[in-house]
């Protein structure tokens, strides 16, 4: 089995061979006191004195670093053409992207802001400015996206959501997340604290450069709806979209090339 | 020196192998007369290959020309996504009916009809509907979703950029009433010609629909309210806001999306070879 596994995955990469390159990396997280695994898809043109712009890509709750390829292999291609690097982080099976106030285990706004990011940019040739710097991210990645681009603005000047969860707070009882900030009972005040669309009353993100979506059957729009309405009444720039699409891995590989469509606009402008 | 000349050189290269336009006048039988189209193809145009079609319409007041001069670098998209694009002039404020009161109008006849079969017959085109899409800005995105709905067994892609989209309401100011007559003689075009109201009749023939509207735009209740209309009768489409005007900033970026849209459709519905 672990054989054919690692069979299909050379497949993969290799197939790619003529487009890009992809390294799997470990980066070592000391917060966490562990080391991580990252894709690094890097076009074939990629040169050492030639530095291009980085899009971190999260994965979604239950999956893990190889989501993304394996889903939506067209990002590779995509990659190229936008001159870009590709970094698909793990974000563990139900992180949520957060530095957990009841677990000290859990410390992924951390990991992709002081330690993954410091990480890419001296291991590669990047554009350090966070202009070229993007984050993006599907489901659970896609509040992990948002969430930690407006936590931290001098980093990334672009984000993205696939039908994220950008309100946790109609699922208190889904996924894990009462296993990282606690119990809705118990603690009410860090569901309130830590939902990206409350985020947007206490941080100015007008800044920063927003794109999310969301399938009109998922279970996600309509908390989508709410933060494109609450982000329409602050009068803060966005990209919204909806359209046909259900959770699943047809609807992240559509969306995502717009996606990169859309940062590769931002990344231009500079 | 030699490193100059090479690169002139590979320079020239490049030069011939980008996309190359046509500008011509194209007989519509219906007005007796010839419409003067921009057609833009891609750099492999030459090499023996079929391509699908984009017919990208434009605004009120506008011509065929606008769509490459505002937005020069769409011949890169033609190249990018291997597609002709098609830009026929509008009669400044055609709106891309059959004019019930004026007989020298018939735009929806030779956008709709006239204007695609020339093309198959004139270039290499995919002559098929799976392979034709169009699509436009205001007065232009009206008409997308216009032709888009009544000639479906012609297109199976439609979609708008800042749509004009409920003509019902445009009683002055864009000569609508100079295509449809008098508002209450002929309230009949007025209103199930709205594009906003076309859509009731959803056509036999599959119709793949992305309309975008920026959240400054004027016209953004009417996109919004087909938005809303479409969700209530279940037609399948992509509906994007965002940050943007009624202006050519806009379209320049709108277009890149609407036409990845058009992209993956063509290469959904037509084998490659």
């Amino acid at each position: 089995m672990m054989k054919k596994i690692a069979f299909c995955l050379l497949f993969i990469i290799g197939s790619f061979h003529a487009i890009a390159s992809i390294d799997t990396v470990l980066v070592y997280s000391k917060s966490m006191n562990k080391s991580i695994k990252a894709l690094v898809i890097k076009p074939d043109t990629y040169a050492k004195n030639n530095p291009i712009p980085v899009v971190y890509l999260l994965h979604g709750h239950g999956a893990n670093y190889m989501q993304w390829l394996n889903n939506a292999p067209s990002i590779v291609q995509q990659g190229k053409e936008m001159n870009s690097i590709l970094v698909l982080p793990d974000g563990g099976l139900n992180s949520w992207y957060f530095d957990s106030p009841i677990n000290s285990t859990v410390r992924y706004e951390s990991f992709i802001v002081k330690e993954l990011v410091p990480f890419i940019d001296s291991a590669y040739a990047t554009k350090t400015n966070k202009n070229f710097r993007a984050i993006a991210g599907l489901s659970m990645g896609g509040h992990g996206a948002f969430y930690i681009a407006m936590r931290n603005q001098s980093v990334f000047g672009s984000a993205g959501s696939i039908c994220g969860g950008l309100d946790i707070r109609p699922f208190p009882n889904n996924w894990q997340i009462n296993q990282l900030i606690g119990s809705i009972q118990e603690f009410p005040e860090n569901w309130e604290k830590y939902t990206v669309i409350n985020l947007i009353d206490s941080i100015d993100v007008s800044k920063l450069n927003l794109i999310f979506d969301c399938g009109l059957s998922d279970f996600f729009l309509n908390v989508n709806r709410a933060m494109h309405q609450k982000l329409l009444s602050k009068k803060i720039p966005h990209d919204y979209t909806e359209r046909p699409g259900n959770h699943n891995a047809a609807y992240w590989g559509n969306s995502i090339n717009y996606q990169l469509l859309y940062f590769q606009h931002q990344f231009s402008k500079n | 020196m030699k490193q100059v000349v090479f690169s002139l050189f590979l320079f020239f290269v490049f030069r011939l192998s980008a996309a190359t336009i046509d500008t011509i006048a194209i007989p519509s039988a219906s007005m007796h007369r010839t419409i003067k189209t921009v057609v833009i193809k891609p750099n492999t145009y030459t090499d023996g290959k079929q391509f699908p079609v984009v017919y990208l319409l434009h605004g009120a007041f506008g011509s065929y020309s606008n769509w490459i001069l505002k937005v020069p670098h769409i011949k890169q998209l033609a190249d990018d996504f291997q597609m002709m694009i098609v830009c026929p002039d509008g009669a400044r404020t055609s709106w891309y009916f059959d004019s019930p009161i004026d007989s020298s109008f018939k735009f929806e006849t030779f956008v709709g009809t006239e204007l695609p079969k020339y093309i198959d017959a004139n270039y290499k085109t995919i002559a098929n509907r799976k392979a034709r899409a169009i699509t436009g800005l205001s007065m232009g995105g009206h008409g997308g979703i216009f032709i888009g709905f009544r000639h479906a067994d012609t297109f199976s892609g439609c979609g708008s950029m800042s749509g004009a989209l409920h003509v019902t309401v445009i009683t002055r100011g864009y000569e609508v009433e100079k295509r449809l007559g008098d508002t209450g003689v002929n309230k009949q075009y007025w209103n199930d010609w709205s594009a906003l109201n076309v859509i009731e009749k959803k056509p036999s023939d599959s119709l793949s629909i992305i309309i975008d509207c920026g959240t400054e735009d004027r016209v953004m209740p009417m996109n919004r309210a087909i938005h809303e209309k479409m969700l209530k009768l279940n037609i399948a489409h992509d509906y994007t806001e965002r940050p943007g005007n009624h202006d050519w900033r806009y379209w320049e970026n709108a277009i890149d999306f609407q036409l990845m849209y058009f992209n993956k459709l063509f290469k959904k519905q037509v084998a490659q070879p």
